[in-house]
């Protein structure tokens, strides 16, 4: 059994960077996150950094997750690829919310935990406009 | 029970919502703050950012006060949030059951001295947390469960 675990954001440009800065505001300093800023050089090999990474994964020891910022994206497409060679969590559309709970949740991870989180609907993007009046003088009495 | 109490000018929010909670094992957080308990935006606010499984109340001073005895049969692990030095010295004159209290974030404002890496006062907030010492509350300061606990001293 696992009992930890890494998580590596990755995405188009320093956007895994803000993440993690937003990051450190609300739960602190993460030993266990990587981020991955894709593109940032022309020459940036995107096969050959996640090649790297599998490789220096230890996966009898530690789960490992990778969140991507768009379904469909170059970045999460040259992950999948790699799903059916190593057994590692692809997540994408990545946001703060999911981010927030996935690193708040000590140890490692399972598939069910991981489906759970992907369809809780606090981590949606939501129109608050149109909700408002579903939050209207909504209390907990005592 | 009452497992924690802050100040936040925040209140309900990141930091609060997911890593509090989930750190103190809290279902139940009171906002205890005269301004947000007047306000329907504010509070509508509030419900959006309660974690799941938890609920929430947002009272005046005066209301909280009146409910106390209530609260104190509750079985819930209960996180009680101020947003304001002013609100929370009230609050303990009338309930000075409180032991100790985190001052988790007050926002530098013109005349404000800094006490912590996220805690400002001026000369009324200086005198509010005079208050809430002399009624026997150990005021410390604590940004996240992540971060270093430091007592406030304010000489």
């Amino acid at each position: 059994m696992k009992n930890n675990k890494q998580v590596i954001i990755a995405t188009h440009g320093e956007l895994a960077d803000g993440f993690s800065s937003a990051l450190k505001i609300i739960v602190g300093d993460i030993k266990n996150l990587h981020t991955l800023c894709c593109y940032m050089t022309p020459d940036f090999d995107l096969n050959e950094t996640i090649e790297k990474i599998m490789n220096n994964h230890d996966f009898e020891k530690e789960d490992l997750i990778i969140c991507t910022d768009m379904m469909g994206g170059s970045v999460n497409n040259g992950f999948v690829k790699y799903l059916g060679l190593y057994p590692f969590h692809l997540i994408t559309n990545t946001n703060l919310t999911f981010l927030v709970e996935l690193l708040l949740t000590p140890g490692s991870v399972d598939i069910d935990m991981l489906e759970e989180r992907t369809h809780d609907s606090m981590s949606h993007i939501k129109y608050v406009n149109a909700l408002l009046n579903q939050f209207d003088n909504e209390t907990d009495d005592i | 029970m009452i497992k924690a109490v802050r100040i936040d000018h925040r209140l309900v929010h990141g930091q609060v919502a997911f890593s509090w909670t989930q750190f103190l094992g809290v279902n139940r957080i009171i906002v205890i703050d005269d301004k947000a308990a007047n306000d329907e935006f504010q509070k509508m606010a509030l419900n959006m950012s309660k974690p799941a499984g938890c609920r929430l109340n947002i009272f005046t001073v005066e209301k909280a006060l009146s409910k106390m005895p209530k609260v104190e049969t509750l079985k819930d692990t209960i996180f009680i949030v101020f947003g304001c030095t002013k609100d929370a010295s009230r609050f303990i004159a009338g309930y000075p059951k409180i032991k100790e209290m985190n001052y988790g974030g007050i926002a530098k404002k013109e005349g404000s001295k800094q006490f912590g890496q996220v805690v400002y006062l001026n000369e009324e907030e200086i005198v509010d947390t005079k208050k809430i010492m002399d009624a026997g509350v150990k005021i410390y300061m604590q940004q996240l469960p992540t971060s270093k606990r430091e007592e406030l001293k304010l000489d």
